[in-house]
């Protein structure tokens, strides 16, 4: 009897003490871990990257910093975003008081003069035109400007309804007809079949406009621009062409960027926001564009609008 | 995210001093959403670079993670099940199967996985690429470009984290090519699908959010449209 029980005293001694050898074990086991996962953080807070990291082991500390990998390039990616977007707003904040700097010197200035109270009237008439151009100037940045916004908040929706592609083209060409005359530049449209698009009219126009605007801006007096089209099975492609100064090779691509300006350009008036607008414009209503230009000779921007009734071609 | 990241890249052929640097280091990252076309004359190492991406292809050194999912860990059959799964691809010769119809051809990506299709997104996506009329018609039957359309429309099905395409407009017709174009691009954007599109053709590279260009194995230039 007494046998048995110091038999059964014993084993549960050696479970105890067997328990107990685990307990520390794996709290040795814990505390190695949990000090290698700070460790882990501490590298990633010194900046020290994951050079470190044990990724491939199968093991849970490689496990947790595979994930600490992750949570590291997710929290940098998004303070690289960050960056980028308070650099990017930065930008345009400068762009934009860049822009409006001069009218308003000038309508600052003007004004101060025509309150001259010695000035005669023949001269104050003048100084108004003046005043006129300029403040028309700022509606139209500012109007330009609004129009950005709205469409990059997606305050705006297109509405894609059939539309006429003559008329269109037609529309667009009238659109510039007052600047192009200004100029002795011959418009001339060439559509070689009726065809019914899937656009939204008014905004589709806008963004046409912005390309022709551009090929009055930028071509000689008495040359000529050409708007013809031409059908595909999805697409009908509308193409300006003109005779103009035409894009650098190495700036064919940032054409489109927000207030891109090439560097000739800076003589002529702009900001930098049509062919930018006309690209958000197109790709909200599933089309696109496609820019093709040899500088001095001329370019030609391509307009892609799907065709009503996709599926019947 | 990122959807893909190339980690120095790496692929030699033979041994030196003969060696072909196909691949010399090659890091990029592309972001969920953006269509990038990666540019480059024959012999740049564009191919190779789009058969690591898909996992067609191992490379010498360097690392492709696609989703989180490093490619080199991966035996055989896992990488076949995740390419079907999270990559889709469109080459220059369609690659359609010409004993199943146009809807097969489109959902069959889903069907080898077991799955049922999303029929709401595979409508809209029959719909965006026109194809709605050409559901029960044979491979055979079609154009290049329409056969090129079912392609795309097959890479969307399985919503895949990327797709990857080869020269996609390489061999049709300038007209055609113009609306395959404008599909992968519309694609991209309405679905906010990761595209990543090699070329030759700086034209058709203008449509894409990102230009990368790659000479020798290495990436020369990098720049936004936008």
């Amino acid at each position: 009897m007494m046998y048995r029980v110091m038999l059964i005293l014993a084993f549960v001694l050696l479970l105890a003490a067997a328990a107990a050898g685990i307990w520390l074990d794996m709290r040795r086991k814990y505390i190695a871990y949990t000090e290698a996962v700070c460790g882990s953080i501490d590298d990633l807070l010194a900046g020290k990257g994951t050079a470190g990291f044990r990724l491939d082991e199968d093991t849970l500390l490689s496990k947790t910093q595979m994930k600490l990998k992750y949570l590291n390039e997710i929290t940098a990616a998004a303070a690289r975003e960050s960056e980028r977007q308070k650099l990017e707003v930065q930008g345009v904040v400068s762009d934009i008081s860049h822009q409006l700097k001069t009218p308003i010197a000038n309508v600052v200035m003007y004004c101060d003069t025509a309150m001259n109270p010695t000035l005669s009237g023949e001269e104050r008439r003048r100084c108004m035109e003046v005043l006129k151009g300029q403040v028309a100037k700022l509606d139209f940045l500012v109007q330009s400007m609004i129009r950005m916004s709205r469409l990059e908040q997606n305050m705006i929706t297109l509405r894609p309804e059939p539309t006429d592609l003559r008329q269109l083209m037609e529309d667009a060409a009238e659109s510039v007809a007052v600047s192009a005359e200004k100029k002795h530049i011959c418009t001339e449209v060439d559509c070689p079949e009726d065809a019914v698009l899937s656009c939204d009219e008014k905004w589709t126009l806008e963004a046409l406009f912005n390309i022709l605007d551009n090929a009055v801006k930028y071509s000689p007096e008495g040359s000529r621009i050409r708007i013809c089209s031409e059908r595909m099975e999805i697409y009908t492609k509308i193409t300006v062409e003109d005779e103009g100064i035409g894009i650098s090779p190495e700036h064919i691509n940032d054409v489109c960027r927000r207030f891109f300006r090439e560097e000739k350009a800076a003589k002529t008036e702009g900001l930098g926001i049509g062919l930018y607008l006309t690209r958000e414009i197109l790709s909200r209503e599933t089309g696109y564009l496609k820019i093709r230009s040899k500088e001095g000779n001329g370019t030609a921007v391509s307009v892609y609008l799907l065709n009503e009734e996709p599926s019947a071609g | 995210m990122s959807i893909l990241i190339t980690e120095n890249l790496k692929k030699y052929y033979g041994k030196e001093p003969n060696i072909v640097r196909a691949l010399d280091g090659v890091s990029l990252t592309v972001e969920e959403g953006e269509f990038v076309a990666v540019v480059g004359t024959s012999g740049s190492g564009k191919s190779t670079l789009l058969n690591m991406m898909g996992g067609l292809d191992v490379p010498t050194e360097g690392e492709v993670i696609i989703a989180g999912k490093k490619l080199s860990g991966m035996n055989d059959e896992n990488l076949t099940i995740f390419r079907r799964r999270r990559i889709g691809f469109v080459f220059q010769n369609y690659n359609l199967v010409p004993i199943l119809n146009v809807y097969e051809n489109i959902i069959l990506p889903v069907s080898l996985d077991g799955e049922k299709p999303d029929d709401t997104y595979i409508k809209k996506v029959i719909g965006l690429l026109g194809l709605k009329d050409r559901l029960t018609e044979m491979p055979g039957n079609l154009s290049g470009g329409q056969q090129q359309r079912v392609a795309i429309a097959r890479a969307l099905a399985a919503k895949p984290a990327l797709i990857l395409a080869d020269e996609p407009t390489g061999n049709l017709d300038s007209k055609t090519s113009q609306d395959v174009l404008g599909l992968i691009q519309a694609s991209s954007r309405q679905f906010n699908q990761t595209v990543v599109m090699i070329t030759h053709n700086e034209e058709i590279a203008q449509t894409a959010d990102r230009i990368i260009r790659i000479e020798d194995g290495k990436i020369t230039e990098s720049r936004w449209t936008v």
